[in-house]
Formats: structure tokens, C-alpha cells, sequence
């Protein structure tokens, strides 16, 4: 049944994949394990994508399944109490209107008990702040796929040190073209390659994982 | 010394436009279109090509960077220039900066008949969409994929002929609710690009390097508008 789940993802069967997680909820698997075996259907998917089996149109559907099914399981999964949660305030930067990524990053996050904030796309470097001094978040994600927004990126985190912010939060960037000079280029504190990635990274920068 | 071109096929029109116009006539190879969506696999694309095309002096690549699709390229005899824009979008626009102006006017996405016919474009997306998934999927996975932008904008370019394509454009606009129009291009950089000078509007690799990151950012600048990539003043 679990590798089902992942296969009806990868073959972007809404209704079975549906189907397979209300079973698999009802066998009482816990939704993190139902996640993960999500997860590993959207993993098929990209590779599909990437040996341009799948348009992009694919790419989109199965974000979409994916997130209905993380819904449809409800935030019991949240799991731990209120006081524990740690948030994440994430938007695509200023001048990049890509968010099919920064999505994913969203609905991984969050079924994986994180608070998210998202901002959005093209959010100006202000914004940014603002958010982090209204939800007092432990990380900030920057999502650009623009090479021209790089420099986006670099504002936002150099105004969020200008702010005084920058003990407070984690900054993390992710996005297709960006990579660990682009880190290094925009002054991020670390650069994610998924969702997963960042999922990881959370939990061992907090000690849990 | 011999030079010869290698080109995205989605830029024919404008590439074969500026070559008549400068009458350049070195050899050009051509990339297949739909490779946009791929940046990996453009980019072993492109490496293969080089690796091919052995025994010349200059390789002109008439790619924009296009995602990192060009990071890594690189030839151990030849010299390899290309336009310092982020993507042929800039690059049929005439600069980055006209595309930047049109972006903040409005959210846009841009066509031109090569991103129509060849490249896996929104276009493409939209007919392999109904093809197999019939109009109502469609509609929802266009308004997903469009839901930030408010116009779409056909570049005339002056290489090819627009009549049956703003029919096209026009109709898709209205269909999803966007603004229609039609801006001029540019053949500028092009034209440059094969007649040269090869100043700082172009990236210039000697044989044996590595195309990196370092080499598309622009030193100087005033502090206000940061030291950015593919900008110019
Ligand atoms: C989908 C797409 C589009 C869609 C966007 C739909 C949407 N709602 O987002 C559409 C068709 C609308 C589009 C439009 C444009 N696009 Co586009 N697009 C792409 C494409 C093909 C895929 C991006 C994508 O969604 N990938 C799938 C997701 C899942 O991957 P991802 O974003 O990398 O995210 C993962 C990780 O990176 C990471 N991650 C992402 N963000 C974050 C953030 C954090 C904090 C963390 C931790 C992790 C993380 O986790 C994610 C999940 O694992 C890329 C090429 C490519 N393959 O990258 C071009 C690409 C980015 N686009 C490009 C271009 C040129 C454009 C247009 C200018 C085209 C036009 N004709 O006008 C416009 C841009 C307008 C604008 N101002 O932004 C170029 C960019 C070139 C450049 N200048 O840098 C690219 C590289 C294609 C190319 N080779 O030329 N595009």
C-alpha cells in the first residue's frame, strides 16, 4: 500500500492517491510516514520532469495532488505542543514571479510541524522585515529561479542585517539555478537543493533530528 | 583563427536577421529548442557541441545564460564569447534593463513566434495541456501557472512577420484574462555580438576555462543599485 501511494503520485492518479492515504490513515500509519512516502511520489515526478517525460504542466498537478492529500490528513500530524512550533516566513524575492519550488518548500515544511509564513512572489525586501518583526520566525527562506534576482536575494539579507535581525533568524535561499557561491554571493546562512533539504536542515539547526 | 557560431534554435529568426544584416558568414551550428525548460541537459547540449566542433580558434554562443544553463561550459582550444544577459529574452529586447522597465510596468510574460512554434513555452504547455487533459484541467493548471502575471507581451523583433501570431497571442490573453501587447525588440546585441567589439556587454572565456558565476558578475557600479548581475548602465 505505501509504495502505491508514492506510484498513484507518480502517476499522478488523484484519486487513488487519495484513496491510498485515507487507507492508510484508517491503518492507523503515522502521518509523517504517509508524508514521506508523498514525498517519495513527488521525488518520481521530478525525475520524470527531469528526463522530460513530464511537461510542466505534470510538475504543477502533482504539487497540487500533493498538497490536497497533506490536507486531507488534517493537521494532526502537527504533533509536539504550541510553544515548540517553529516558524519559517518564506516568499519568492523581488522581481521573480516563480513559486511552483517555494510552494513545495511550503507544504513540506508545514506538514513536518513548521509554522510557515509565505509571502509570496516578487516580495520587496521591506516585507521581509516586517514579517520577521511580526512573527518573530527561526528561519527565513528566499526562493528565487531568476539569475537576475540573485541580487534580490542579496538586498533582502543585507536589510535584514541592516534591520538588526540577523541573530534572530536562519536565512536559508533555494531555487533551480542557485547553489553554495550563490550562498556565498548573497551572504545567506545556508543554501538548500529541495524541500527535504530544508526540512533536514531545520531540524538539525534546532537540535531535533 | 577561425570562428564559428553556435545558436539556440528558438533565436533563429533574429539570429539569421542579424547575420544577413552584418554579413557575418561563419559557420552556425544550431541547438534544438525545448531545452529551456532543462537547464542540465542544455547545458550537456551545448558541451557536446563544442566537444564536436574541434579546430577553431572562437566559438560565439549565442545563448543567453538562461539559468545556469551555460555554467561549467568549456573548451580547451577554443575561446568562447557570449552576451552578458541572463536569457534571450534581454538578449531580443535590445538589454536587460528594457526588459526590467517592462517587468515592473507590469508583471509579463514574453513570446516571440520562436518561443511559439519552437521552444516548450507556455504555448506548447497549453496544447500539450488540452491534448491530454481536456479544457477544464487545463484552465486550472494555466491559472496556476500564470497566477502572478497580468500581461503577455509579443516582442516584435522585425524577424519575422507577426500576422497569425497576434491573432494567437491576442486570443490566449483573453482567454486567461491577461493584457495584450506588442513591444518592438532590438537586433542590437546580436548584431554586436557578430560584429563586435566585444566590450563588457560580452563574456569572453580564454580555451581551458570554466564558465563560473564569477564571470557574469559586473565589478563597480553605484552602491544604490548593488553590484548587479547582467546590468548596465
Ligand atoms: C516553471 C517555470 C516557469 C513558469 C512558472 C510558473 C510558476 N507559477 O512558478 C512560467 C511558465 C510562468 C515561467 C515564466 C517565466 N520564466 Co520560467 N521557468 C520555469 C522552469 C521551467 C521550472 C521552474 C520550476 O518550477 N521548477 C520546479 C520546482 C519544483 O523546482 P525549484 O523551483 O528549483 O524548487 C525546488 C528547489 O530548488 C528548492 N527550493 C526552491 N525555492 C526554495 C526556497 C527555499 C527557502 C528552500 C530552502 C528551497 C527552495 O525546493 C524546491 C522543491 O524541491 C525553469 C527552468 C528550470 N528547470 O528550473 C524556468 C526558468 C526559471 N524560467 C525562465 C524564464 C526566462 C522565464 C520568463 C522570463 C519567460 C518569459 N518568456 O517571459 C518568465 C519569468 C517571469 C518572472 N519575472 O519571473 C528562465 C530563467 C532565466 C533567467 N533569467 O534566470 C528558466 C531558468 C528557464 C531557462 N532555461 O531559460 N517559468
Amino acid at each position: 500500500m505505501k509504495v502505491e501511494v508514492a506510484r498513484a503520485l507518480g502517476d499522478l492518479d488523484e484519486q487513488k492517491v487519495l484513496a491510498g492515504v485515507y487507507v492508510l490513515k484508517e491503518q492507523g500509519i503515522s502521518p509523517l510516514e504517509i508524508v514521506a512516502q508523498l514525498q517519495a511520489g513527488m521525488e518520481v515526478v521530478g525525475k520524470k520532469y527531469e528526463n522530460e517525460e513530464y511537461f510542466l504542466s505534470e510538475l504543477i498537478m502533482s504539487a497540487d495532488i500533493f498538497k490536497t492529500a497533506v490536507d486531507s490528513l488534517g493537521d494532526a500530524f502537527i504533533g509536539g505542543n504550541v510553544e515548540t512550533i517553529r516558524t519559517l516566513v518564506i516568499g519568492t524575492v523581488s522581481g521573480d514571479l516563480h513559486d511552483i519550488g517555494k510552494n513545495i518548500v511550503t507544504t513540506v515544511m508545514s506538514c513536518n510541524g513548521f509554522r510557515v509564513y509565505d509571502l509570496g512572489v516578487d516580495v520587496p525586501v521591506e516585507q521581509f522585515v516586517d514579517a520577521i518583526r511580526e512573527h518573530n520566525p527561526e528561519f527565513v527562506g528566499l526562493s528565487c529561479l531568476l539569475t537576475t534576482a540573485f541580487d534580490s536575494m542579496k538586498k533582502t539579507v543585507e536589510e535584514i542585517q541592516r534591520a538588526g535581525l540577523q541573530d534572530r533568524v536562519k536565512i536559508l535561499i533555494g531555487g533551480g539555478p542557485v547553489d553554495e557561491s550563490v550562498r556565498k554571493y548573497v551572504g545567506a546562512d545556508y543554501y538548500c537543493k529541495n524541500a527535504q533539504d530544508a526540512v533536514d536542515l531545520c531540524r538539525r539547526l534546532l537540535g531535533v533530528c | 583563427m577561425s570562428t564559428v557560431i553556435l545558436a539556440c534554435r528558438t533565436i533563429a529568426d533574429e539570429l539569421n536577421r542579424a547575420i544577413k544584416v552584418t554579413r557575418v558568414d561563419y559557420p552556425v551550428f544550431w541547438v534544438e529548442s525545448g531545452l529551456h525548460n532543462y537547464p542540465d541537459n542544455l547545458r550537456r547540449r551545448i558541451q557536446d557541441e563544442i566537444d564536436r566542433i574541434g579546430n577553431v580558434s572562437c566559438i560565439i554562443l549565442v545563448f543567453g545564460y538562461c539559468g545556469n544553463s551555460l555554467l561549467g561550459l568549456k573548451s580547451n582550444e577554443a575561446r568562447l564569447v557570449f552576451p552578458r544577459v541572463d536569457d534571450c529574452i534581454s538578449l531580443l529586447l535590445g538589454s536587460f534593463q528594457t526588459r526590467q522597465t517592462l517587468s515592473r510596468e507590469m508583471t509579463s510574460y514574453f513570446l516571440t513566434r520562436g518561443w511559439i512554434d519552437y521552444e516548450s513555452s507556455l504555448w506548447k504547455e497549453y496544447d500539450h495541456c488540452v491534448k491530454r487533459y481536456g479544457p477544464e484541467k487545463t484552465w486550472k493548471i494555466m491559472k496556476i501557472m500564470l497566477n502572478h502575471y497580468k500581461r503577455l507581451v509579443l516582442i516584435d523583433t522585425g524577424a519575422y512577420d507577426l500576422d497569425g501570431y497576434l491573432e494567437k497571442t491576442g486570443a490566449f490573453a483573453q482567454t486567461f484574462g491577461l493584457k495584450h501587447q506588442v513591444v518592438p525588440g532590438s537586433l542590437r546585441l546580436l548584431e554586436k555580438l557578430l560584429r563586435g567589439p566585444w566590450d563588457e556587454e560580452f563574456v569572453i572565456i580564454e580555451p581551458g576555462e570554466e564558465i563560473g558565476l564569477e564571470h557574469l558578475l559586473l565589478e563597480g557600479g553605484d552602491e544604490e543599485e548593488s553590484q548587479v548581475l547582467f546590468r548596465f548602465r
